[in-house]
């Protein structure tokens, strides 16, 4: 018998409901960009408009594995895990500049691989400071932007963030391993869980894969310096904000109000420089499309439609 | 009409305490719908499903849980727990008596099979349908892959059992997710990233040997399954990886014996068939649940 040959073959026949028959095939690949693996999904049509998806810490594309599949039918879905984290290689920190600087390259060059020259992006915490940097580099190439819980303003940044803001000051050993707790199980937990109403529809997968994939040996480092040079990203908040100003790329904001990472006083200041964005509050925390995919997918489907 | 994969239930995550165990599970779709239970194999637990849970939702109550020392569930020490099949088919029996599902649909792979088909010898009554994906019921299906295993049954001695370890490893794992696939960037890495995390806690490999040696207690009960078969029945789906070695196609063949009625579909990939193959196994499993579950609830 050849593959699906089939004693009984009716079945595939008569769909009756092709929708709900259907599910997109997500692939799972690698490009070598400067001797670093790096490993993304990707899933669409080759010739539809391309949605690239950065994700934030201490997470990778696996945040978007939900989402992925409710847009590939009409867009060309790629989401990059960074050097260091999810797939990607992750060199020892002693060996790779892991600043924010370096992983916008990374990024750039990825596109340049992927022969990337047009493209929407969805930022997310870390991902927000590296499509930025990657918009700054080449403006004319953002088609839009779809913002989640990811900042660009300082009123964004509250009071989580003041033990990070004192190892920015003075990078002595003792103000870095104040913020080791940042890379534990019980933080990555919280990350998902804290201002999600209904915490049953957080899957445990998040920070059992993240998690994993922290307590790699070396990985903690990585954090580390990461954690350090996000400061590198405040003094370009005003760089990104004039890029709004002057680009005016069409802007969906969907941010969760709970979060305490970045607080929903981060999501507002965008309309100064964005007045066209459109903006929702969802009553979600810092990993939004973990419990309002169902709010989002739509929300994120029908801007993209009228935008490209 | 269709739904939109946007529209459809959210996938909850849960725990019961099931004998004294927190039993995970995850769980979608409308409470009043017929029920599909998803029953995982080794070494995953209902991670393995995580693709196929939103693609039912729209139609029927999935209820996918991990066993004791798998995923989510419970570890207790095998000081304190009776690892093995008999004490799984237990436990999943009063989850669901707990959840109120005493009719359903049963997807069994791997360690499922026996698990549920366990189940089904309790109460046939229950077993609505059966979807059978690389999980054995027939000598046939088990070559030389179980060789090793097939030692440890005869003398349970350290030296077998560490035979067995480099299988608990994670490049036994990702055997297990690659071999017999044609097109691997179709692989999630996330499927051995998970189940490599929950391996590789101290004291599951000596769990999972105990299990291992256990699944010779399955093999002495296929007589009673196939009976079960040929008195019962049931509406059967096999959807089978025909690369796997670990079961092999002629085990699949095998059900037609004592179910002649049943649809055999052999995909071109190995053991985790669902990583790659969802899209081919999809229409078929919704058109078999479509026939076999209406009027179900």
């Amino acid at each position: 018998m050849t593959p699906l040959d089939s004693i009984d073959q009716t079945g595939r026949q008569h769909p009756s409901d092709r929708s709900a028959l259907t599910v997109p095939v997500i692939h799972y690949k690698k490009v070598d960009i400067d001797g670093v693996n790096v490993f993304y999904r990707e899933a669409g049509p080759a010739d539809a408009p391309v949605l690239l998806l950065l994700h934030g810490f201490p997470t990778s594309s696996h945040m978007f594995r939900n989402l992925i599949p409710l847009l590939a039918d009409r867009y060309r879905v790629i989401a990059p895990d960074y050097p260091g984290y999810g797939q990607s290689d992750a060199p020892d920190h002693t060996a790779f500049d892991y600043t924010f600087a370096k992983l916008a390259d990374v990024i750039e060059k990825f596109a340049a691989a992927l022969e990337l020259t047009k493209y929407s992006m969805y930022v997310m915490d870390y991902g927000a400071p590296i499509g930025y940097r990657l918009a700054l580099k080449h403006p004319e190439r953002v088609q839009a932007l779809v913002i989640q819980n990811g900042n660009a303003y300082v009123e964004g940044l509250a009071a989580f963030w003041d033990p990070i803001k004192a190892y920015w000051a003075d990078k002595s050993q003792a103000k870095r391993e104040a913020l080791a707790h940042l890379v534990t199980l019980d933080l990555t937990r919280f990350q998902y869980t804290d201002g999600v109403s209904d915490t049953s529809r957080i899957s445990p997968d998040n920070w059992v894969i993240d998690q994993a994939l922290l307590d790699r040996p070396g990985n903690r480092e990585i954090q580390l310096d990461l954690l350090g040079d996000y400061g590198s990203n405040v003094p370009l908040y005003p760089d990104f904000q004039a890029f709004f100003r002057q680009y005016q790329p069409p802007t969906l904001i969907v941010w969760g109000k709970n979060d305490v990472i970045f607080p929903e006083p981060g999501a507002h200041p965008y309309l100064r420089d964005l007045p066209k964005a459109e903006l929702h509050i969802l009553d979600s925390g810092h990993f939004a499309l973990e419990d309002k995919l169902d709010v989002m997918a739509p929300l994120i489907r029908d801007f993209l439609d009228r935008t490209l | 009409m269709s739904t939109p994969l946007s529209a459809r239930p959210a996938t909850r995550h849960r725990s019961a305490n099931i004998a004294g165990l927190d039993i995970f599970y995850r769980e979608t779709g409308p409470a009043d719908a017929p029920v599909v239970v998803l029953l995982h194999g080794f070494p995953s637990s209902s991670h393995m499903y995580r693709h196929l849970i939103p693609a039912l939702a729209d139609r029927y109550r999935v209820i996918a849980p991990d066993l004791p020392g798998f995923g989510l569930s419970a570890m207790p020490p095998r000081t304190a727990f009776a690892y093995g099949f008999a004490a799984f088919a237990e436990i999943v029996d009063a989850l669901l008596a707990h959840l109120g599902a005493n009719r359903y649909a049963l997807y069994v792979m791997d360690y499922g099979a026996p698990v549920g088909f366990r189940l089904a010898l309790r109460h046939p009554e229950r077993v609505a349908a059966l979807v059978v994906q690389n999980g054995n019921a027939y000598d046939a299906g088990m070559g030389d892959f179980w060789a090793t295993t097939r030692a440890l049954w005869k003398d349970d001695s350290q030296a077998n059992r560490d035979a067995m370890r480099p299988f608990l490893t994670i490049d036994g794992t990702r055997f297990q997710y690659m071999t017999g696939v044609q097109d691997i960037d179709r692989l999630d890495p996330a499927a051995w990233v998970h189940d490599q995390y929950f391996l590789d806690r101290p004291g599951n490999a000596d769990i999972q040997l105990d299990i291992i040696v256990d699944y010779q207690t399955n093999v002495a009960l296929y007589p009673a399954i196939h009976a079960y078969f040929r008195e019962f029945q049931p509406p059967t789906l096999i959807l089978w990886g025909i690369n796997d070695p670990i079961f092999l196609p002629e085990g699949a063949q095998a059900f037609l014996r004592d179910l002649p009625d049943a649809q055999l579909h052999y995909l071109e990939t190995g053991h985790f068939a669902l990583e790659d193959k969802l899209d081919d196994m999809l229409p078929l499993m919704r058109q078999f649940f479509e026939r076999h579950l209406q009027g179900e609830r």
